[in-house]
């Protein structure tokens, strides 16, 4: 099976065998088998996100949808923030009229839970295209009506003919799969059944294969979290060694989407993110890919630029380039270093965006000291040797978490990091701690290639020279856990997923 | 029937979540699916007003995170495990489970859980909130419900001049913080001691006081009504239902008098206050004036989209204290049933050439087909959510964001509400008319 076959997309849990609960160490990771790994539960938890709100994150970037929530009210409470996000990255684009989304929801109530609510979703449909002529209308099925048994699929295809607009589905709902990142394979499947499997004119045929001496386009798979400036990096380095870009499907129309088939290679900049994409362009378009790196600090930037190069035979453009740009990057931050040798940093993020921050402070002379990653799967686990290696053999924690801030405000404690490198939403809790925090991701900054190289040692040097609102709270305000909290092991609500009676205890911190 | 929504503007039962975070180490427990939570805060507050996660809201609040597992075979035990946990990890006084869909479906037997870890002494209670039961409003009641049912507990005393304030509810309105707090200035300027249970202050001793209050005071069209019955009901307490938020002087007044003639405070003693407030109120009005009427910088007609509260409470300022003619009211909840003649009697309350069309349940739809039936032929003042920023582009208005969702401002202390707030609502919504040509 694969996201053509795929009716409804898989759990990761089950396609990748991805993990969501693991406390124990960058040495002890790579060890673990894979079955416990992902068999592995909390005990406590704290409210984590589910697959939709990374749907809707990338589905709400196509311009010109309208989003029908098929579910209770609250399943589309996020909208109106999510729409002001994208027109955030709309207004970064050059693009200040873009629309905004039209965001509707079927609104279901107790009668509706009893009776079913297919008719209200198909009636939705049609006035929806009726009045607004969208050119997609995405259809977004939750928890409720899944378990009542609403069949989005029927209904969606029901009215497709009837409409002109271009149907994408998501089946997002929250208790089917542990893993939100299922949520990206959720939107590439919208997205490519709604624009080629599905659309009117049936998908695109096949290029042909590319032959030496032809300048080649490549694929750049963009994630909602790449802001447009790392897009720009990535398409200066690539056109630098002479490869034309097409990156999408994020911020894609129909025929931006239809267009990523026509490409000579697929590259990835987040594999965590991409592989059920690229996967589908390889097995239905024969489009090779490059999936294992992502261009974040000087050694991952080299590694992922020579690979695409060594496709087309560009190596010798592609060496002399990083040569420049990384002699001209040392430059740059020569006079951050300074302030950084030897600060130690927590990260917490995506795991691979996480794991190849941690390679980009290291070479600015900072020692990694905690890594908390919300998942875990197969194209991080040699990221965390390659970290303990780049620095003399020395160990640290990682928290597998869905966020569970309980666990990584124990872990900060207990490390007292000097720096804590945080996604959306975790800043603060280390604020509050105060520890001087920076994003791992905005979409204002650069953090890809040589340009994020450089912004992100910036950034980190700026925020040493003063975190007082930090330390200020951290004096000011409590925090909602027990004082015995933090004398007990961060991972203690953490069972691994092996059998009864050979559980063990969780690793020590 | 409820129908589909466009735009929605508030969000389901399960919200209720937000007004336990509201209160001071009360720790909701979500038994639901894992991103009912997150929605719901990003919706709430993060998306409206930037609010912010708090003591234990955001990715800090308990749940089940329910999966397949749960769904199929009933999520009890997981909740289980959960509260015991939660009872060793999290630093709180009172616990609230809530619950989402999932497990309002399936049928978990919450009460039974709940119940015995109360019987072990733990203060918790729990309330079943799936999100296709209602909105937060209705979700709101029901916690409410739950806490005097559970927990709340007979007062053999009552004290004097103790006041219960029931009024905006949290996170929902963003303002909801200093809104509380003007209420609690305003009932403390007549010798009133006013129980606020939101927001900082004494977090669950103020909801244990409860029993103890000599009256509740619901300052609300109709949103608490089932809730001061129901206290009344219990404990004996009267209350007292101020339909209004009295935003200005005339309400503000107004207030003072009807809530004070209540509580039985000296009729000399509000007039005094009244006096004092309206000197001061009226000696920054007197600085506008040269802006208002000197530059001529008046807006046209004004637009309300916003739940009862503010649409009302705006309205009244609007026309009684600064003077404008209303073209047409939007209230965004779905006023039940039994309370519309009220809400609508309170609407009516002007002379007739002042009176507006309402419009009840109000979205987004509603909102674009009814401005387009209108012709502004000044620029219309329209106070409504940042949702209705791109209307108010398009028919040239001047838009003040009031109402959920408030993505473009951040709120912290702000309020409308009393004799200051007048003044911080004429001080916004004539920088935004200065700010509209600079």
């Amino acid at each position: 099976m694969g996201l053509k076959e795929d009716r409804v997309v898989p759990g990761r849990e089950d396609r990748v065998a991805a993990c969501m609960a693991y406390g124990g160490s960058a040495c002890s990771i790579g060890g673990e088998s894979k079955a416990c790994l992902k068999n592995s539960e909390r005990g406590f938890s704290q409210a984590g996100i589910c697959q939709l709100l990374p749907t809707l994150g990338m589905l709400l970037t196509l311009p010109d949808i309208a989003v029908i929530i098929h579910g209770a009210i609250g399943c589309g409470s996020a909208g109106f923030g999510m729409n002001v996000s994208i027109r955030l990255h709309h207004l970064l684009r050059g693009n200040p009229n873009a629309k905004d989304s039209l965001w509707f929801s079927t609104n279901l109530d107790e009668a509706d839970v009893v009776h079913g609510g297919e008719q209200r979703l198909e009636e939705t449909i049609l006035t929806v295209n009726e009045r607004y002529k969208p050119k997609s209308i995405v259809v977004v099925q939750t928890c409720t009506p899944s378990i009542i048994g609403d069949d989005l699929v029927g209904v969606v295809e029901k009215v497709r003919p009837l409409v002109e607009a271009n149907i994408l589905y998501a089946h997002c709902e929250g208790f089917k799969t542990k893993v939100w990142a299922t949520g990206y394979d959720v939107a590439f499947h919208a997205m490519i059944h709604g624009y080629i499997e599905k659309d009117k004119e049936g998908p695109p045929p096949r290029k042909a294969p590319w032959q030496p001496g032809q300048r080649p386009t490549v694929n750049v798979i963009n994630l909602a979290s790449v802001g447009k400036p790392d897009e720009e990096e990535i398409e200066r380095l690539l056109n630098a060694i002479g490869i034309d870009v097409t990156i999408g499907p994020n911020f894609a129309d129909r025929e931006k989407v239809r267009q990523l088939t026509q490409a000579d290679l697929t590259v990835s900049i987040c594999p965590t993110h991409d592989d059920y994409l690229v996967d589908y362009l390889h097995t239905e378009y024969g489009i090779p890919f490059v999936l294992k790196d992502m261009p974040i600090g000087l050694e991952n930037t080299r590694n992922w630029l020579l690979d695409i190069a060594g496709k087309f035979g560009l190596e010798k453009e592609a060496l002399a380039l990083i040569e420049a740009e990384e002699a001209r990057a040392r430059t740059a931050v020569e006079r951050f270093l300074p302030v950084l040798k030897g600060i130690r940093v927590f990260l917490s993020a995506g795991e691979f965006r996480a794991l190849v921050t941690g390679g980009l402070f290291q070479e600015l002379g900072m020692e990694i000291v905690g890594v908390r990653s919300y998942h875990h799967d197969e194209f991080g686990t040699d990221f965390y040797g390659r970290l303990v290696n780049g620095q003399q053999g020395k160990d640290f924690p990682v928290d597998i978490a869905n966020f569970q801030p309980f666990e990584l405000v124990n872990l900060l404690q207990q490390v007292k990091p000097d720096l804590f490198a945080g996604h959306i939403w975790d800043n603060a809790w280390a604020a509050r701690l105060g520890y001087p925090t920076i994003t791992i991701f905005r979409i204002f900054d650069y953090y890809v290639g040589y340009r994020g190289f450089y912004e992100v040692a910036k950034k980190a040097a700026r925020i040493l020279r003063n975190h007082s609102f930090n330390a200020n709270l951290s004096r000011n305000v409590t925090d909602a856990y027990r004082p015995e909290w933090y004398e007990q092991n961060a991972f203690k609500y953490i069972k691994s997923g092996l059998p009864e009676g050979l559980q063990s205890d969780t690793a020590a911190v | 029937m409820a129908g589909p929504i466009e735009q929605i503007r508030n969000v389901c039962a399960l919200g209720a979540l937000q007004s336990v975070v509201a209160i001071q180490r009360a720790i909701p427990i979500i038994h639901a699916g894992p991103g009912c939570g997150q929605k719901l805060w990003s919706g709430l507050s993060n998306g409206n007003g930037f609010q912010g996660a708090s003591y234990v809201g955001g990715h800090a609040v308990p749940c089940s995170n329910a999966t397949e597992k749960e769904v199929v075979f009933g999520g009890e035990d997981k909740l289980r495990e959960t509260v015991e946990n939660t009872l060793k990890v999290m630093d709180g006084d009172l616990f609230v489970v809530l619950t989402g869909c999932t497990s309002d479906i399936v049928g978990d037997d919450v009460g039974e859980v709940v119940r015995s870890f109360k019987n072990k002494g733990t203060p918790i209670v729990y309330v079943e909130t799936g999100g296709f039961k209602g909105d937060n409003y209705f979700g709101h009641e029901l916690l409410w419900e739950a806490i005097i049912e559970q927990f709340l507990e007979k007062s053999d005393r009552m004290e004097q001049g103790l006041v219960n304030v029931w009024s905006v509810i949290p996170y929902q309105d963003p303002y909801w913080t200093g809104t509380l707090h003007a209420i609690a200035d305003l009932l403390r300027s007549i010798g009133l001691k006013p129980n606020i249970i939101y927001g900082p202050g004494e977090g669950v001793a103020s909801v244990r006081k409860i029993p103890s209050a000599q009256f509740n005071l619901l300052i609300s069209p109709w949103a608490g009504l089932k809730t001061v019955k129901r206290l009344e009901e219990k404990f004996g307490t009267p209350f007292f239902h101020y339909p209004a938020l009295p935003i200005g002087a005339t309400e503000s007044g107004s207030f003072l008098r009807s809530v004070g003639s209540f509580a039985g405070i000296p009729v000399s003693r509000v007039e005094e206050t009244i006096k004092r407030e309206e000197e001061r109120y009226y000696y920054y009005v007197e600085r506008s004036a040269d802006l208002l009427f000197e530059t001529r910088f008046l807006p046209g007609h004004f637009v309300t989209i916003a739940d009862s509260f503010y649409s009302l409470g705006l309205t009244r300022f609007l026309i009684n204290d600064l003077g404008l003619i209303p073209e047409v009211q939007f209230v965004t909840e779905a006023v039940p049933e039994e309370f519309r003649p009220l809400v609508e009697t309170e609407f009516a309350r002007f002379d007739e050439g002042l009176v507006s069309p309402v419009h009840y349940g109000a979205d987004g739809a509603t909102v674009r087909d009814e401005l387009a039936k209108h012709k502004f032929r000044e620029r219309p003042l329209i106070l409504g959510s940042s949702w209705d920023r791109v209307i108010a582009r398009e028919l040239k208005g001047y838009p003040l964001s009031v109402a959920m969702p408030v993505s473009d401002r951040l709120v912290l202390s702000r309020t409308y509400a009393g004799y200051d707030g007048a003044l911080r609502l004429t001080e916004d919504i004539y920088s935004v008319i200065l700010g509209s040509f600079q």
